[in-house]
């Protein structure tokens, strides 16, 4: 219940608050100014940024729909997928012993992994080590599928322990390779190229007869349509593969 | 024939204005709510140049947050909640916000008719020589209307704190009062 005091104060009070939101008090000349000009300061990034934004947003679609032009064209991946296919392939895996020092060039590009066998505790390590980048092993890459040799030349920082312990090490050098079967006949990517042109052409051909006049037949037309459409996929597929396998 | 809009739109159409940005309706602004925001930073930080520092940065704040304004309200309320915030946020800066626990041993009466009386610049004396506790607790109270628990979340006090110093300061008002009539009997 409220004290009968405080309910005479709310009443005053209440009158008070009406008079008290009608006064005013004398502001002085020249606010409005200064505070325009923090509204100037305050606004001006956001003015840069409207001025700016569409320049930004026309350099950004550029950028995507440039972004095409940079990537390799078709015929430079069939070029380099078709030289892939042309490089020497062996088929069978050799195991040679020789000292690693033959076996590896000092300026091969490949990621090898090394296995260590201790002949009296028989356990392997397997060490991946990857060696310094040549460009040239990308474009004539070797056909050597795996490489085994016993007693390479140890490596520095397994040289103490070898030392000390006098054990034969054992090294096995795996370099994996596409295995391309040689008797096999894949049909190249540019004679895909060439067929996909002759189909599009055909079709080019039945569709121009068909602006002319001629109705032709549309059985043929669809076919040609599919023919196209599925050396299109076939394409991908292999320039996807060889780049897998690169 | 000049068609007469009402107040509610011409203010409608200048927070619109505002919302754009438009200076000139911002200057309009300012010119329509200055006077009234500045007697009510007065109320809470004084006489003084820190009353129109408070004033400049809420109509900063009003003019830089006017898209937060969601037109269901009174622009006008919303205005003057900005510079009381701003008023408490200048309080604590200069680290004036004290709440005194002494209690002059005022008794709270009954309030008298002489209350109803009172000028506006008179009542704005009595509540400006209050201790700043009293006086801030009284102004959102009394003046702005905000309840004890709104006070306490402003504030950060307790609630009884509150109520208590509004007690304080009616009663202190009252004596306050209570003088001012006597002086006013004698002469």
């Amino acid at each position: 219940m409220k004290n009968p005091s405080n309910k005479g104060w709310e009443s005053f009070e209440s009158e008070w608050r009406t008079r008290m939101q009608e006064d005013t008090s004398p502001v002085s000349e020249g606010l409005w100014e200064k505070l325009s000009a923090r509204l100037d300061a305050e606004e001006k990034p956001n003015v840069f940024f409207i001025k700016t934004w569409h320049w930004a947003a026309i350099l950004a679609v550029a950028i995507g729909l440039g972004w095409p032009w940079f990537l390799p064209r078709k015929e430079e991946v069939a070029l380099r997928a078709k030289s892939t296919i042309e490089a020497p392939s062996v088929s069978t895996l050799t195991i040679q012993k020789e000292r690693i020092s033959k076996a590896i060039p000092a300026e091969k590009n490949e990621v090898t992994s090394s296995i260590i066998q201790k002949s009296d505790k028989k356990r392997v390590y397997i060490l991946p080590t990857i060696e310094k980048s040549v460009i040239e092993s990308l474009s004539a890459p070797t056909r050597e599928n795996a490489t085994v040799q016993q007693n390479p030349p140890t490596p520095s920082n397994l040289a103490e322990e070898k030392g000390a312990e006098k054990e034969e090490v054992i090294w096995v050098q795996v370099k994996i390779d596409p295995v391309v079967p040689v008797d096999e006949e894949r049909p190249t990517l540019t004679e895909n190229q060439i067929q996909k042109k002759r189909n599009l052409g055909q079709l080019l051909k039945k569709i121009k007869q068909v602006i002319k006049g001629d109705p032709g037949e549309w059985s043929e037309i669809k076919e040609n349509f599919h023919l196209v459409a599925n050396k299109y996929v076939q394409t991908e597929e292999t320039i996807k593969q060889k780049i897998q396998f690169q | 024939m000049t068609p007469i809009l009402s107040s509610q739109t011409i203010e409608r159409e200048l927070v619109q204005a505002c919302k754009r940005r438009d200076r000139k309706a911002q200057e309009a602004v300012f010119k329509r709510f200055a006077g009234k925001m500045k007697a009510i930073c007065k109320r809470y930080v004084g006489v003084g140049p820190l009353a129109e520092d408070v004033l400049m940065e809420g109509f900063m704040k009003v003019f830089t947050k006017i898209d937060l304004f969601k037109e269901q309200g009174s622009f006008e309320g919303w205005v003057r909640r900005i510079m009381v915030n701003e008023a408490l946020m200048a309080l604590r800066k200069e680290g004036k916000m004290k709440f005194q626990d002494t209690d002059f041993g005022f008794e709270i009466g009954q309030a008298e008719d002489v209350f109803v009386n009172l000028h506006v610049e008179e009542l704005n004396k009595l509540i400006e020589n209050l201790p700043i506790g009293y006086k801030t607790v009284f102004n959102l109270y009394a003046i702005e209307g905000y309840s004890h628990q709104e006070i306490a979340e402003m504030l950060g006090i307790q609630e009884g704190t509150s109520k208590s110093q509004l007690s304080r300061a009616r009663g202190l008002l009252q004596q306050k009062l209570n003088e001012l009539d006597y002086e006013k009997s004698i002469k």
